[in-house]
């Protein structure tokens, strides 16, 4: 009665809504004028890339097109002028010296010139900034402007990462006695007229970030170097990874980067899209707690326990469990180095001899005095051999590793146990409350700096600030604040090898694998090309077509 | 009346004051918005001093929490921690946003749970009811998450096959909406498969207490009372039975729909919506603190008025309950 | 079997004791007139005479064995007792049902289909681990914490929404405004904060927890009967027989709330299972490798496509569970109030 006059209704407002709908289906992913539709899974607070909070992957994808870079990272990891024609350096006192283009200017006609640069670096030290990484800038003691196109800064001491300062040259002529701190929250705009402004291939119009939804980038029809061949490009931001999924399998946007999961696999094979899977920069790792502020369980302090937990987990087999027999990324390597990466031509396999040995893996415990308990675990000097496994609640990826790992130590007498946590990262790691935890380092094409992480920590001088495990071999520490010295990438590369092949000895560390990164894009989009550095798929957005 | 509604509105705000006392010592305390800054190797310590001492980081947290007061009452509940944008701008935004989400979804939530619910209890144990019943609990043990992707598959598999676009799978409007007629459409095609998915929960849970308390009065004396009067029996059902047994479903639904307030995590997740639940779960997640503050004002104050409602309506509907 | 011990013709439990007292018929103990009562229970027997004939049973049996009568003949009931029980059977004895370990990792079987080579029927997982195995362990994990937080909430949520509704005055506003304050609390930053706090948190203190959040809704609708029913003439008239407001409470007032109460326990039960999971998220719920079934839908969720064993058979557990409880809780109600149309 009522009821099923209710359906009737229902389904008449269906089926009307059906026809209307049908009616008025547009093409959504509009390629015909030169759109891109970009699926981003995180929307950017704030789009000044240079001040804290700004640092968000996409944030950063989207400004990267707007502005023209010193240095551009390739995907074969070699530094590429962009702005300036070359830079040379000197070694004694330590410069570097920036010809900047004769025809880079703003989008309003305004050279883009030494003063710029001049200026960049005032703001990234102006103490009243919220700058988030002044490394490199600090160093330098000098300016001297030449000429408009020609500018050196000369440093206190050498800086091996001089590659990657002035990655977003500022425009001193809009940006001059504003408040950086405030600039370029919403817009790109200048604050003196309100206009956008840009120096590279696209501008973001000032109504272009409607958050929430999408930020729009059109074509800049006033870049200096070769236009963009895209009219537009539209980053939409959906949280879910499922559904970017999904919306590329129907086509709403034409390209997504998600974290690689199995449900995208199927995608590899249908017709109209492409694939391009790398090895990212992005790398998982374990670290053992050997009495950071006293913490963990003592035994691995211990360098035989920590070596029979090396030799009892088997890497390869987990990292081909998690990526090629689950058709992910099939072939995926495990990373037998630290922050330099498989691809990297500096690449040494420094923990290649950590070789899955069961029976080597018990005779290490056993040298190290331990028996086995009832239980089927070790227990040493009346300790058991059970540890905390850290990992930061939510990363399914994580658990399974966990999982896996936990079953493999099983055999060989060695328990760890569960503990995710939500604040793993943010509290667990830098108090070090942890016995083994399980994080990620993003890695780059440079290598400087690293002895913040594996150096000999101490908190007089600020150093080794990042090492939260108590790990300390000077000869590595000093191999690693040489490196930061040397500007010879080769000679850098191999210096830090060295120091990371002491610390391979010691197992401070275990290096697991390299994420892999997913770019998934409609087959019509050209030019598009997955650079696995930290650049991320947007490195060369001038260059696409549709 | 008057004097009730002002009185139970004042009762109110010790409610909010606790409320949001607890969220601020909770939150504040377990979560750090510097977290990323903190771990980036190459991280300026000034840049984080300088968030800190903005923000008050470092001060107790009741001091903080008096800050935050402050804020609430002259700067329009102040800024975010790391970005220091108004936090007011946004939380309009996603609150429009998930209003109309969560009205569209009530309204069919309780329009169809009414209807399977009533309909189940006069026919109970009809295969009707049965198969009433078995559907609420698959709605109920699939997660919301599940039920979303199902529907953006089908959607998405009808337009790979006949390329037409009945709805759209994610966000609130298309990149070029249009304007008047053409972006309400276009609005409405975007918000139909969201709505779906959180009416379906909901009409699982709602059928089945409407069934329940349906069944409870049907059987009453003033119902039998009624049929023995004569009164046919479709007029029974409506007039006298259906009108209390909406007591319970009403008081859920008043208390539900405050909570809506807060918006759907979820939903607005996989459907890329652009609403409270995500700007939560963001705040959280980042631990902005005073965003988190912001939403939980908007939501506290609406369950408080709500269920003041649900008391009203309980008046309403059983006038022999005194308000008092 | 005579037709005085059918389950549907007895007045309502508990008030004996008030007819014999007062001399009042409490309303809802009269014969049914209903036209929809299945004709097999009437046959030939005029109403009033139900009533004549019930009046002599109750002095010779207790409340309590009618209800128990009632149950057992309640079919669908009985049919899910013993599902229920099968299936935490099958919990139980999960070790004994399946020849794999829950947390035994076969890198070879990654993600394989269901199959019956090697017995893997429900399939396998990410690791290789046989599915079958994962969902009967799940069981007995997720059956404790669903059980407890049912219970605790439906019951602690029940209390507070009696003594407020039945009371009113000022412990109405005070516990309502309490339960105001419950309910602004959003769930997850609770209890992302008790995940923080006491991070290796053992079951029971999960249940306990989530029962803590859970409980406002069924408050809020046993108050709004209370207050309705506080105002009934029975009640008046139990009151006015000297009965305690205990009495009056839990006896002629609850019974009459238990529709909402016992789809509130079923449908908790169901969210249990599934916040569960959610805790586990937040790595307070139980710890990997133990299964959960609200933690295998969980992981599995995202492959709907791709490995959809993984959601399914959890998710049919789950169902089952709560079918079972559902119809259970169906004849709890219909054997306890007699004026409820029973198919026996």
């Amino acid at each position: 009665m009522h009821l099923r006059k209710l359906w009737l209704v229902a389904g008449v407002v269906l089926a009307a809504f059906t026809l209307v709908a049908t009616g008025s289906a547009r093409q959504n992913s509009s390629q015909a004028n030169g759109t891109v539709i970009f699926g981003a899974d995180q929307e950017p607070g704030i789009l000044n890339t240079n001040i804290i909070g700004g640092d968000l992957f996409w944030g950063g994808q989207a400004v990267s097109p707007v502005f023209a870079t010193t240095f551009r990272v390739q995907p074969n990891f070699s530094f590429k002028p962009d702005v300036i024609s070359k830079a040379t350096i000197t070694k004694k006192p330590f410069s570097v010296t920036y010809y900047i283009r004769k025809n880079a200017k703003w989008n309003d006609g305004v050279s883009l010139t030494a003063q710029d640069y001049e200026f960049t670096r005032k703001t990234v030290m102006d103490p009243n900034v919220k700058i988030l990484s002044t490394i490199g800038y600090e160093d330098i003691a000098k300016t001297k402007i030449f000429n408009s196109k020609k500018v050196k800064f000369t440093f206190k001491k050498p800086f091996a990462g001089w590659k990657t300062l002035f990655g977003q040259p500022l425009p001193s002529h809009s940006l001059k006695g504003e408040d950086f701190n405030k600039t370029w929250l919403n817009n790109l705009d200048s604050p003196k007229t309100n206009k956008p402004i840009s120096s590279g291939p696209f501008y973001l119009p000032s109504d272009g970030f409607q958050r929430g939804r999408q930020l729009t980038l059109l074509r800049n029809p006033k870049y200096w170097g070769p236009k963009a061949k895209l009219a537009r490009v539209v980053y939409r931001f959906l949280p879910d990874t499922n559904t970017t999924a999904e919306q590329i399998r129907g086509g709403e946007v034409d390209v997504i980067y998600p974290q690689p999961q199995l449900f995208l696999v199927p995608l590899r094979k249908q017709s109209g899209l492409r694939t391009q899977i790398g090895r990212g920069p992005i790398f998982e790792h374990i670290d053992f707690q050997q009495g950071f502020k006293d913490k963990g369980n003592p035994l691995l302090r211990q360098l035989k326990i920590r070596q029979a937990i090396g030799y009892g987990i088997n890497r390869p087999s987990i990292v081909n469990a998690l990526y090629t027999k689950t058709d992910i990324a099939p072939g995926l390597p495990v990373m037998n180095d630290l922050f330099i990466t498989t691809q990297s031509p500096y690449y040494k396999a420094n923990w290649a001899y950590l070789k899955y040995n069961k029976a080597k893996s018990e005779s290490l415990m056993k040298s190290a005095g331990c028996t086995k308990g009832g239980d089927g675990i070790y227990s040493c000097g009346g300790k058991r051999a059970s540890f905390n496994f850290v990992w930061r609640a939510g990363n399914q990826l994580r658990q399974l590793t966990f999982e896996a790992m936990q079953a493999q130590l099983k055999q060989v007498g060695i328990e760890i146990k569960a503990d995710s946590s939500p604040n793993a990262l943010s509290q667990r790691l830098p108090n070090g409350d942890f016995d083994i935890i399980l994080y990620a380092w993003v890695g780059s094409p440079d290598i400087s700096g690293l002895d913040s992480i594996y150096g000999c920590r101490n908190d007089a001088t600020n150093e080794a600030q990042q090492n939260n495990t108590g790990h300390c071999n000077r000869k590595a520490d000093q191999l690693l604040k040489k490196a930061n010295t040397i500007f010879d990438t080769k000679l850098q590369a191999k210096v830090t090898n060295d120091a990371f092949a002491l610390i391979a000895k010691d197992l401070a560390t275990i290096p697991l694998f390299q994420k892999p990164t997913y770019l998934i894009h409609k087959t019509k989009i050209k030019g598009i090309k997955e650079n696995p550095t930290s650049e991320g798929p947007v490195w060369n957005l001038g260059k696409w077509s549709v | 009346m008057v004097t009730y509604i002002i009185r139970r509105l004042l009762y109110g705000i010790p409610v909010i004051v606790v409320s949001s006392f607890l969220i601020f010592v909770f939150v504040s305390t377990t979560t750090d918005p510097l977290e990323t800054a903190k771990m980036n190797p190459r991280g300026s310590k000034t840049a984080i001093n300088l968030v800190i001492k903005e923000k008050h980081l470092d001060k107790p947290t009741i001091e903080r929490y008096g800050y935050w007061v402050r804020d609430v009452f002259t700067n329009g509940g102040g800024t975010t921690i790391l970005t220091d944008r108004p936090i007011f701008p946004d939380i309009r935004r996603v609150l429009g946003n998930t209003l109309q989400l969560v009205i569209a979804a009530e309204l069919l939530t309780l329009l169809l749970a009414v209807a399977v619910g009533v309909y189940s209890a006069i026919r109970q144990y009809s295969a009707f009811d049965y198969s009433a019943t078995t559907l609420s609990f698959l709605g109920l043990a699939i997660p919301t998450f599940w039920l979303g992707l199902i529907l953006q598959i089908i959607f998405i598999n009808i337009f790979l096959k006949w390329h037409v676009r009945i709805f759209y799978t994610a966000s609130l409007s298309s990149v070029d909406p249009g304007h008047g007629f053409q972006f309400f459409l276009d609005r409405v095609q975007h918000l139909v498969l969201p709505v779906i998915t959180l009416a379906i929960v909901g009409i699982a849970g709602y059928s089945r207490f409407m069934r329940a308390s349906m069944l409870e009065v049907i059987n009453a004396d003033y119902v039998r009372t009624a049929r023995a009067k004569g009164l046919v029996e479709r007029r029974v059902i409506l007039r006298h039975a259906f009108r209390n047994a909406l007591i319970p479903l009403m008081t859920l639904a008043a208390i539900d729909f405050g909570t809506f307030f807060g918006g759907a995590v979820i939903t607005e997740t996989i459907f890329g919506l652009d609403g409270m639940g995500l700007f939560f779960i963001n705040s959280l997640n980042n631990g902005e603190t005073y965003s988190l503050m912001a939403w939980l004002l908007i939501t506290a104050t609406m369950v408080v008025v709500f269920n003041l409602i649900a008391d009203i309506v309980l008046g309403f509907l059983d006038p022999r309950i005194r308000l008092d | 079997m005579t037709d005085s011990e059918r389950p549907s013709d007895h007045p309502k439990k508990g008030l004996t004791d008030v007819r014999l007292e007062g001399g009042i018929y409490p309303p809802d103990a009269q014969p049914r007139t209903d036209p929809g009562v299945p004709t097999e229970f009437v046959t030939g027997m005029p109403a009033s005479e139900l009533v004549y004939e019930s009046g002599l049973d109750l002095k010779a049996r207790s409340q309590w064995a009618y209800a128990r009568r009632r149950f057992l003949r309640h079919r669908l009931a009985m049919g899910s007792v013993f599902g229920l029980i099968l299936i935490l059977l099958a919990g139980v004895l999960a070790n004994r049902l399946t020849s794999y370990g829950p947390a035994e990792i076969d890198f070879n079987n990654i993600l394989q289909k269901p199959t019956t080579k090697g017995h893997h029927y429900f399939g396998a997982d990410f690791l290789g681990r046989d599915y079958l195995t994962r969902v009967l362990f799940a069981i007995r994990t997720s059956a404790k914490v669903a059980f407890l937080v049912a219970f605790l909430s439906t019951a602690l949520g029940t209390a507070v929404g009696a003594l407020a509704g039945y009371f009113g005055g000022w412990i109405d506003n005070l516990l309502m405004r309490f339960t105001d304050l419950v309910l602004t609390l959003p769930a997850i930053a609770v209890l992302l904060v008790a995940s923080a706090r006491f991070g290796n948190g053992n079951q029971y203190r999960v249940a306990v927890i989530i029962s803590l959040l859970l409980w406002t809704g069924i408050a809020r609708v046993v108050r709004g009967v209370f207050l309705s029913l506080r105002e009934k003439e029975y009640v008046e008239a139990a009151k006015a027989a000297g009965a305690g407001d205990m009495r009056i409470i839990f006896r002629h007032i609850l019974p009459n709330s238990l529709g909402p109460i016992i789809v509130n326990m079923t449908l908790t039960t169901a969210g249990a299972i599934l916040i569960e999971a959610a805790l586990s998220f937040l790595g307070f719920g139980i710890k990997p490798p133990t299964p959960a079934l609200g933690q295998l839908i969980q992981d599995g969720a995202t492959e709907l496509q791709t490995a959809w064993w993984l959601v399914v058979f959890p998710g049919i557990v789950i169902m089952a569970i709560v079918l079972c409880i559902n119809f259970i809780g169906d004849g709890l109600r219909d054997a306890l109030d007699p004026t409820q149309r029973v198919r026996a």
